[in-house]
């Protein structure tokens, strides 16, 4: 419908990927899931970062992990209202 | 038989009891806007959506409006202390300017998603425009002009979103934007109206008073079962 609803829903996506791979998944495969062009997965996955929806981890051989923070699983809690609210009032 | 400072006395218990009546319903208010701006903080830190951006700061600044008309009217004046004119001044050029923002962000709520790249993008005009219509009636005496300004902004808001809402989506039902601005509009008509009643028209201020504040009720209603609608 409109450019700001598409990124709610890409952003939902992306958090929602993470959740059901156990909070715990790689960048590349995440890119993959996300059905995003490279460059369009970066600009979200920075934004995520800076927002702090999601945070980087690394084990203990150093691989890099993305995980959900708070922010993120709030957002995924609130989602639907969200999408309500903007709906129902015209937003 | 009554003296001749009997109709002076009636005539302060009446501004007292005008002035009361003032400040509890501007509290109400400012309550109400309280309540809608606080509930949907979350919503917009969350997805930082100008459109929830816009919608929140319609009732920032009529909590804040409500506010500095609040403090002309505060009980201490009710008791007879008198408010420096250049003071007077600046709190009713104020209360002018934040809720000319008020309707500058119903107007900006409906239209950003046509123009958010142009003019709605930005939001400075909305406080240069409020702040040169604040000081028409501050400089030069000429209230109606201030009034007809921010009519003329309250309906083109509600044509604009009646029209939105007829090309979206949107379910049947209450929660409609077009529906809320509508309520806003009549319950900015009362209150216009009830300013410029005279004291002794306490009655129908209390009756206008009361069905402005069961409008904003009925907002708040609308907006709360919104946010607290149980996820699937």
């Amino acid at each position: 419908m409109n450019k700001k609803r598409e990124r709610l829903e890409v952003i939902y996506d992306i958090l929602k990927i993470i959740r059901e791979k156990n909070n715990s998944i790689k960048p590349t495969p995440l890119l993959r899931y996300s059905n995003l062009s490279s460059q369009r997965f970066t600009e979200y996955y920075s934004e995520l970062l800076e927002k702090g929806f999601v945070k980087e981890v690394k084990d203990k051989k150093g691989k890099k992990f993305i995980t959900l923070a708070d922010k993120g699983f709030r957002y995924l809690e609130k989602y639907q209202t969200i999408l309500g609210f903007i709906n129902d009032f015209n937003l | 038989m009554p003296g001749p400072g009997h109709g002076f006395i009636l005539m302060q218990e009446m501004m007292q009891t005008n002035l009361w009546v003032d400040a509890v319903y501007t509290l109400l208010i400012i309550l109400v806007c309280g309540i809608i701006y606080i509930k949907t903080r979350e919503l917009y830190e969350l997805t930082g959506h100008k459109g929830i951006g816009y919608f929140r700061n319609v009732f920032l600044f009529f909590a804040i409006s409500y506010l500095f008309n609040f403090l002309i009217i505060t009980p201490n004046n009710a008791r007879g202390t008198s408010i420096p004119n250049v003071l007077l001044l600046s709190i009713f050029f104020i209360t002018i300017y934040a809720s000319t923002i008020a309707i500058s962000y119903l107007v900006y709520s409906v239209l950003w998603k046509k123009t958010h790249k142009g003019f709605f993008g930005k939001q400075w005009p909305i406080f240069i425009i409020a702040f040169i219509i604040a000081l028409i009636p501050v400089l030069f005496q000429k209230t109606l002009l201030f009034v007809i300004i921010q009519a003329a902004l309250f309906i083109f808001a509600v044509i604009m979103s009646f029209f939105n809402n007829k090309r979206s989506k949107a379910k049947k039902g209450f929660s409609k934007l077009y529906f809320i601005y509508i309520l806003l509009f009549v319950f900015w008509i009362l209150n216009t109206f009830a300013t410029a009643l005279p004291p002794f028209f306490l009655q129908i201020k209390v009756f206008v008073y009361l069905i402005s504040l069961i409008l904003f009720i009925i907002i708040v209603w609308g907006v709360l079962k919104r946010i607290n609608v149980k996820q699937k």
